[in-house]
């Protein structure tokens, strides 16, 4: 059989308009369905270990540095904002991610 | 102890809970204590985790049709998936990353998947079921390969234009000594929390498991009225055990998603 064969071609572009025309209609009512568990607690799982590990990191990178140069306590209360400042930008960055994908949602319907 | 009160088959259950978790060694490699390869049990279910991944996108592909019988279409569901992931977080461009995403997600979901399965009662601890993303080793360079290509692809595709990453648009010049360590850490942490996102996840919820367990096996020595309250842990146990498995894919997933969005970056420093 080739794929030059008319009769199947329509068939398949047939086949191909009914299955895209059953999933347009589909996806948006599963969509909402599943986001507003399983996602939700993920992403707020998530935030909340990228700010835990970033503040940790800061602390850490920071108490390194210090110690690199004889003043570990010193790179640690300099480490331990910067830390914090990310986790907090982390975060922003994730929430307004999630913001503006509620917006193009609803403002697609 | 109450170990010694139990009879021969609750005494599994009397297992500590973080015992699931030994590396075993099977294969002993260990050079003088320098450096220690051994084939253990990680390596073991590392293995056939792979062989069964092989194995299910070789029956997926043998005899494909234009209407998918089971295996293919559970293979192009998989694909499709990962297709759809890789396109909307980075676009046409993204099609370049897609085999790594789509291996990366197989092999994480596979060995959370594949972790949850019972181990077969007598068998010595070597072949006991083993989740190898339970350890934050396996977990971080998992991590580090992903940051890793993040990195070198932004540095091969755009130069020193990638550190633009560090010193975002629209920024005022003053604020960037401030802004820029601040965007450095936030970068060093993300393969940090993608690996203890992972590890933390599995180990949890075969602790849980694990301690559930123990208290049927308790409740049962313990006799009497007890014995009959052994069936609550029971249920907990199929309950976390439902949850484990909608967390072994929510894992692989978020790993993979995040994956994509850190290699936007690559692609696109500029943010």
């Amino acid at each position: 059989m080739s794929d030059d064969d008319p009769n199947r071609r329509s068939d398949l572009q047939d086949f191909g308009d009914r299955l895209a025309k059953a999933r347009g209609e589909e996806p948006g009512a599963k969509d909402e369905a599943s986001r507003s568990i399983g996602a939700s607690a993920g992403d707020g799982l998530r935030v909340a270990i990228e700010f835990v590990v970033s503040v940790l990191v800061g602390s850490g990178l920071g108490f390194a540095i210090g110690g690199w140069f004889g003043q570990p306590v010193v790179g640690l209360l300099i480490g331990m904002p910067i830390g914090f400042a990310a986790g907090l930008r982390t975060v922003y960055r994730s929430m307004t991610a999630a913001t503006e994908e509620e917006d193009d949602k609803s403002g697609n319907d | 102890m109450i170990e010694q009160l139990m009879p021969s088959f609750l005494r599994p259950l009397a297992a500590g809970p973080m015992e699931q978790f030994e590396i075993v060694r099977i294969i002993p490699l260990d050079f003088n204590g320098a450096v220690d390869i051994s084939f253990t049990n990680a390596s073991l279910w590392m293995v056939i985790v792979v062989l069964s991944a092989t194995l299910f996108f070789a029956l997926a592909t043998r005899r494909l049709a234009l209407i998918p019988g089971g295996t293919q279409s559970m293979g192009e569901v998989a694909y499709e998936f990962i297709a759809k992931m890789v396109r909307d977080t980075m676009g046409d461009e993204g099609r370049q990353f897609f085999p790594f995403v789509f291996t990366l997600f197989t092999f994480v979901f596979l060995s959370n998947f594949l972790g949850l399965l019972p181990s077969i009662p007598g068998t010595p601890a070597a072949v006991h079921s083993f989740t190898v993303t339970s350890h934050i080793i396996v977990t971080f360079t998992l991590a580090i390969i992903s940051v890793g290509l993040v990195v070198v692809y932004g540095l091969i595709k755009h130069g020193f234009g990638f550190l633009k990453l560090f010193a975002p648009s629209g920024v005022p010049l003053w604020l960037l000594p401030l802004i820029t360590p601040i965007e450095i850490v936030s970068f060093l942490s993300r393969p940090v929390s993608l690996a203890v996102r992972l590890f933390a996840n599995m180990l949890a919820g075969h602790v849980v498991l694990k301690v559930f367990a123990g208290f049927v096996g308790s409740l049962l020595a313990a006799g009497g009225v007890l014995s009959i309250l052994s069936v609550v842990p029971l249920i907990g146990i199929v309950g976390v055990f439902l949850l484990e498995f909608l967390v072994a894919f929510l894992q692989a997933f978020v790993f993979a998603i995040l994956t994509c969005i850190y290699l936007q970056d690559a692609l696109h420093p500029s943010h």
